[in-house]
């Protein structure tokens, strides 16, 4: 499938402008019929095509300079060459493994365990705020008696510690701290993919759903595929994918190849293993 | 929102969930008889426990009060850090002998935006700086056409948009985290490929 988009920075093993060090000799010095190799791209040579192209003159006049390419550094073949010949599948490039910048974009993205917090914060206040009302409005003289301290105080007078109901208030409290003493140690999941950017200032993470979404997208181009859905258990993505074609042998293949292609060009930092799960009509 | 929140969020559970395991502890090794000067059949109130406030009379209870309002008092702070932005509207630059230049961060982040959403790949783009005038740090939003590889935005923004910001701002570190939402685009029909 040919790519819409087009990127400008990217590094492709193609024919990159090499200047005068390409080992291509001009065209227009050794034999001036000849269309240049494909994929030369060599500065000096554009300005040749009007006098050695006789197509190219009739379209594009004799002082027309180059043709613009289509996108930034994109080195376009003018297509006075007559070439249909299609551009190579981009490669986009990937980034290598940089385990520090890796765990940045990681960090960036963890739960900042706001709920939690939001609630633990107005117990906190609420408590503080109660405890003094009715402290300093007793010690004025004028109690409030918000909360009903006389008959809290003779049950606590008549209660041991060794109450069952005592200890089971205790323990509840105790695993009520467990539970908050975990959500801030364990990291846990990520709000958003990461992705790899080998760069510890450039953090970039991905929403879940989009990531799923473009992967069934990319099943979904596979030929005879009718439509694909696509989860993610923990970190391997699982694709059920409607067939609607009676012989599917090399299907399964081919989606897997697919959506694996896309994970490679969307780079997340985990490795997602592909599990196709075909259904075939 | 920002990383001092997240650290301050997780050290507040931290604390109080301490807390409240010691005291837990504490008062379920009471009643299993752990403490042998401390009778587990005692009541939770007795002597021991009314005595001090017989003693300091007033005192006590006025530390009570200041320890209630010193509770509610972090509880609000804590409270209200989780809605910080941190968001950063202007910046002093040092303008050499003329001294400093106060620059307005929202023209430099619409250029951001609108330098990111000139590549092909990008959709859409917002950019808001955060963090303080010595360690500026950006905040973007981009959504990007699903089936671009991630590789262009990786260059559009630490290639182009992030070192123009950083020369436009003097800054030395610009730390970004990008949000990316990916966007179907309108796709070639199968049909048609």
């Amino acid at each position: 499938m040919a790519r819409q988009v087009p990127d400008p920075g990217e590094p492709v093993p193609r024919a990159e402008p090499t200047g005068e060090t390409t080992p291509t000799p001009r065209p227009e010095m050794t034999e001036p019929a000849a269309p240049p190799a494909y994929g030369t791209t060599d500065p000096a040579a554009p300005p040749a095509y009007g006098t050695t192209d006789p197509a190219a003159s009739s379209a594009y006049g004799t002082t027309e300079p180059a043709v613009p390419p289509a996108y930034g550094t994109e080195p376009a073949v003018p297509s006075a060459y007559g070439t249909t010949e299609p551009y190579p599948p981009p490669i986009y490039g990937t980034v290598a493994k940089d385990a520090s910048a890796d765990r940045a974009a990681v960090r960036a993205f963890r739960p900042r365990r706001v709920l939690p917090s939001v609630l633990t914060a107005i117990v906190m206040t609420l408590v503080g705020l109660l405890l003094a009302l009715e402290v300093i409005s007793a010690l004025l003289g004028r109690p409030l008696r918000l909360v009903p301290y006389d008959r809290m105080l003779s049950w606590a007078a008549s209660t041991p510690w060794n109450d069952p109901r005592v200890m089971a208030g205790a323990g509840l409290a105790g695993l009520l701290g467990l539970l908050l003493v975990l959500l801030a140690i364990v990291p846990g999941r990520p709000t958003l993919i990461p992705v790899r950017t080998g760069d510890k200032d450039l953090a970039i993470g991905m929403q879940r759903r989009g990531f799923t979404r473009s992967l069934a997208h990319a099943a979904e181009q596979v030929q005879g595929i009718e439509h694909a859905r696509v989860r993610l258990r923990g970190k391997a993505v699982h694709v059920a994918a409607d067939s609607g074609m009676r012989d599917t042998r090399g299907l399964a293949d081919a989606v897997r190849e697919a959506v694996n292609l896309r994970i490679t060009a969307l780079s997340p930092v985990w490795k997602y293993p592909v599990r196709v799960y075909l259904r075939e009509k | 929102m920002d990383d001092k929140t997240a650290r301050g969020n997780r050290l507040g559970l931290l604390i109080v969930g301490l807390a409240l395991m010691v005291l837990s502890a504490l008062a379920i090794a009471r009643g299993a008889r752990a403490f042998p000067q401390a009778p587990a059949r005692s009541p939770l109130v007795d002597g021991s426990v009314r005595q001090p406030f017989a003693t300091y009379d007033p005192w006590l209870w006025w530390v009570i009060a200041a320890a209630g309002i010193v509770l509610a008092l972090f509880g609000l702070r804590w409270l209200l850090a989780q809605g910080r932005h941190e968001k950063l509207g202007g910046m002093r630059l040092d303008g050499g002998p003329d001294g400093v230049t106060e620059v307005d961060t929202g023209s430099v982040t619409d250029a951001a935006a609108a330098e990111a959403g000139t590549h092909p790949a990008i959709i859409n783009a917002t950019a808001d700086m955060i963090g303080t005038s010595a360690h500026p740090a950006v905040r973007m939003k981009v959504t990007v056409a699903e089936d671009a590889p991630m590789s262009a935005v990786r260059e559009q923004l630490g290639g182009v948009v992030i070192p123009h910001m950083r020369q436009a701002l003097e800054a030395e570190r610009m730390p970004a985290v990008a949000r990316v939402s990916l966007e179907d685009a309108p796709r070639r029909r199968r049909t048609l490929a």
